[in-house]
């Protein structure tokens, strides 16, 4: 893979040439503050825009031109980093033998058009759009609430801080589509394109100069935003809390959130990740696993989430009710044995090869190639060698020191219906 | 060894039948660093009921018993299980039950010749105990509760039930709590020594490996553990009538939207002499052409709010009938089946609908090469779809025209329909 860089004043241009895949991949990067604002007029505005654009005004006639370019891929994605929301869009195309002379062309012709040319009613977005798609993001929010895991794990980060970018849903908050008018959308548009940080990432058999010449002749960023950008949110400070929710399904799901404060930078690259591969991540040989599991037979599943960028650690399993004081005690206990005597050879070798393995793994999806790159460009990882090595460095007492700093904030039981 | 040409394409797969009746299809990347390994049984939920040939005895397997013996699989006995094994490599181990067949993956990227040793050691090494047996129903129990509280699962095992008369379909691949607790290391034991020989199972490869290499290492592998005898059998499953069993069935949970679950049957015997493979795809085109997004159905549909935009539809061939099912969320349920019903019956679609989607097909397969996981899942379920790898997809692609969308979609009968439908409480 060859990698290049082609700085522009309202953007930049990262092109990953690779004959890898059968296709091509374009995607364009807009990062932001994370608000619940921010958070749910962008999933508002990017589903307008990915709806019709000023050429195909109806979505069927914009899914069949995307189908008659051999089913183009075409998306928005919004993804929180810490305090950060990184909105990507996205078209991925095929690229194999002569099926199509100049299709990535067409691709990106295409994803600009939806970008700066949508589908305005006397210089605003549509009514009945805004409207259609408002519904649809209202049904997947409460439908959001149908998944228990979700819930329960974002009512325990509630209970932490309701007004942290922690607590908050993907799928956007119900009281701001209220307010949502069709001028305070187009704002919203205008503003977003002014003011959000702009990446172009092109992955592909190209020749990266002609794509930068193209995409620099189409693309229509006007201002240079602001740079700096805080991203990992701040240390977890609440003392210790425990409560139980309202009533879903009925089996409990059980959250347990740890905050991670004083971690080096080391600790929180390198040592949290092998720490929670053997304490609750990883395989099923996970600790957590193998004692809520496979020797009691507690739970079907349990699982130990590392948020690096919110410095906290998520536990959560589902149970049967009666068993919630037995889970409780097996957890603590796994995270005492942690801190107190050593982990063996065997557990520390096999972390690190599941997770220089996982890297490894990205480089055969180009999806996740091009994160690798955005993190990286970021300066919020190293490069997959360098993380290789390092993750080799971890040693065991790495991990006793971090797992002393490792603290119980919130237990959160949603209980099951009575 | 062959290797066998992707018609249409620069791609080849590599096939051998091992001496033991072990069928291995290989699909070598060398442009990626990471391979998948599936060791695949063809024995699934719905085989219950059996004979094995030569016998007029029905041997019968509670329901969940291949489910179970998935999990089961994994214990090596003496408390160790496969997991330790793999996790000593670095690879990332796991398994899955469907109606048809138990899939056992490895997924990594260095250790290749381990990583295959491994998963062939411990699909071939069953070691069942009581003791975790026990214990595996608990899990078990726990996993079905997971269902039972998820909205999506309910419909969509609560449609099979509603669908079904005697088709094993009908029931969910779990089992109920009360079905695990009818089996036993008995139970596990006769299943594994009917269904997991060699004969009745096939390895896939994909991804970063040397074909030569891996059939190599299989060979040893047999040589060193050898395969159970292979026994013929056949599921004995009563004739699926083309009625439905329960028209209609509303159940509700703690849900804010309403999900729907329609299915249609439809008589199999007018597509009987065309390939599986042919009626599959043109029933798909078909589908797609009146119900995806950008069908006129979906836009008036979407735009009058009769259905949300999460709506789907799928097509299954089974035994005895055909399946057109739909899965979406709605409040005005009366309205969404007849324009369903209406513009699956009442459709004139024409030359550049098939064209257009023509090439959302042709594009999809071209992009499985890029994926180890798609490839495989692509290969395997060919060999269970119809028995072997179809080695010209692309030319049958472009065989498929107006025409033979069209006959297909005159054939078409709905035999019986039936809804399922979960409210908010």
């Amino acid at each position: 893979m060859i990698y290049d860089t082609f700085r522009h004043s309202c953007y930049d241009l990262y092109t990953i040439k690779t004959d890898k895949f059968n296709s091509f991949k374009v995607e364009i990067i807009f990062k932001m503050k994370c608000t619940k604002e921010n958070l749910t007029l962008s999933a508002l505005l990017f589903d307008v825009l990915m709806d019709s654009n000023k050429m195909y005004k109806t979505n069927k006639e914009l899914t069949r031109a995307l189908e008659l370019l051999y089913d183009a891929n075409m998306y928005s994605n919004i993804t929180r980093v810490g305090d950060m929301l990184i909105i990507s869009c996205t078209i991925d195309v095929i690229d194999y033998g002569k099926i199509e002379k100049n299709i990535i062309y067409r691709a990106i012709d295409l994803l600009f058009m939806c970008i700066f040319n949508p589908n305005l009613v006397n210089d605003k977005f549509s009514y009945k759009i805004i409207q259609k798609v408002k519904r649809e993001l209202v049904k997947e929010i409460k439908s959001a609430r149908e998944d228990a895991k979700q819930t329960s794990i974002l009512n325990a980060l509630s209970l932490l801080d309701e007004k942290s970018p922690r607590a908050l849903s993907i799928s956007g908050s119900l009281d701001v589509l209220d307010c949502v008018s069709q001028d305070s959308l187009h704002d919203f548009y205008k503003n977003f394109l002014e003011e959000t940080i702009k990446e172009i990432y092109v992955l592909g058999n190209v020749d990266p100069s002609a794509i930068d010449e193209y995409i620099h002749e189409n693309v229509k960023f006007n201002s240079i935003p602001n740079r700096d950008f805080k991203i990992y949110l701040d240390e977890i400070k609440t003392r210790r809390m425990k409560k139980v929710g309202e009533a879903k399904g009925d089996q409990i799901n059980y959250v347990e959130i740890y905050k991670l404060n004083g971690l080096t930078d080391y600790e929180q690259d390198y040592v949290i990740t092998i720490f929670n591969a053997i304490w609750g991540s990883g395989s099923l040989e996970s600790r957590l696993y193998k004692a809520l599991r496979k020797d009691k037979g507690l739970c079907y599943n349990v699982n130990a989430y590392y948020q690096k960028y919110d410095r906290c650690l998520i536990v959560h399993t589902a149970i049967d009710p009666k068993n919630i004081k037995e889970v409780e005690k097996i957890i603590k206990k796994t995270l005492i044995e942690m801190v107190k005597t050593e982990v063996s050879d065997k557990e520390l070798d096999s972390s690190k090869m599941l997770i220089k393995n996982s890297l490894l793994l990205t480089c055969d999806n180009a999806t996740k190639i091009i994160d690798n790159a955005l993190f990286r460009n970021m300066n919020l990882i190293e490069s997959i060698d360098e993380r290789r090595k390092m993750f080799d460095k971890v040693s065991k007492s790495d991990i006793k020191k971090v797992a002393k700093k490792i603290r119980l904030v919130v237990s959160y039981r949603m209980d099951g219906l009575k | 060894m062959k290797k066998l040409k992707v018609s249409g394409t620069n791609e080849s797969i590599y096939y051998e039948k091992l001496t033991t009746g072990l069928d291995v299809y290989m699909y070598p990347n060398d442009k990626v660093q990471s391979f998948y390994l599936t060791y695949n049984v063809k024995y699934g939920s719905t085989y219950n009921d059996i004979k094995i040939d030569g016998s007029d005895k029905k041997i019968s397997f509670p329901f969940g018993t291949a489910h179970f013996l998935e999990h089961q699989l994994f214990q090596n006995g003496d408390g160790k299980n496969a997991f330790q094994e793999f996790s000593l490599l670095g690879s990332s181990v796991n398994a899955y039950t469907s109606y048809d067949v138990t899939c056992y993956e490895v997924i990594s990227s260095t250790l290749f010749k381990e990583n295959l040793k491994a998963l062939y050691k411990f699909v071939n090494t069953p070691a069942f105990d009581e003791k975790s047996i026990e214990n595996e129903k608990k899990i078990i129990a726990s996993e079905i509760d997971m269902y039972k509280n998820s909205p999506g699962a309910t419909a969509t095992f609560g449609i099979e039930y509603n669908l079904n008369i005697n088709d094993p379909h009908k029931y969910t691949i779990s089992g109920e709590k009360s079905d695990i607790e009818k089996i036993d290391e008995k139970t596990l034991n006769r299943a594994y020594n009917t269904f997991y020989s060699h004969e009745n199972s096939f390895i896939v490869i994909t991804g970063a490996f040397h074909p030569l290499e891996a059939l190599g290492l299989l060979k040893e592998c047999v040589k060193t553990i050898s395969s159970i005898p292979s026994k013929k059998f056949k599921k004995i499953n009563k004739k699926e009538p083309l009625k439905v069993s329960i028209p209609k069935k509303i159940v509700e949970m703690d849900i804010d939207n309403k999900k729907v679950n329609y299915a249609f049957k439809i008589d199999k015997k007018p597509f009987e002499k065309y390939d599986t493979f042919l009626v599959s795809t043109c029933l798909n085109i078909l589908l797609d052409i009146i119900y995806s997004s950008s069908s006129d159905f979906y836009e008036n549909c979407v735009n009058e709010h009769i259905i949300d935009k999460d709506f789907s539809y799928s097509c299954e061939i089974r035994d005895d009938y055909i399946k057109i099912g739909f899965n979406y969320s709605s409040e005005y349920i009366d309205e969404s089946l007849e324009m369903i019903k209406d513009n699956f019956l009442n459709n004139s679609f024409d030359k550049d609908d098939v064209e257009r989607i023509k090439k959302v097909y042709i594009a999809s397969y071209i992009r499985s090469f890029d994926d180890i996981l798609s490839i495989q899942e692509s290969i395997a379920s060919d060999i269970l779809d119809t028995g072997k790898i179809n080695l010209g997809v692309l030319d049958e692609y472009s065989k498929i025209n107006f025409k033979t969308i069209k006959d297909m979609y005159d054939k078409i009968m709905i035999s019986d329909e039936t809804i399922f439908i979960v409210e908010p409480r």
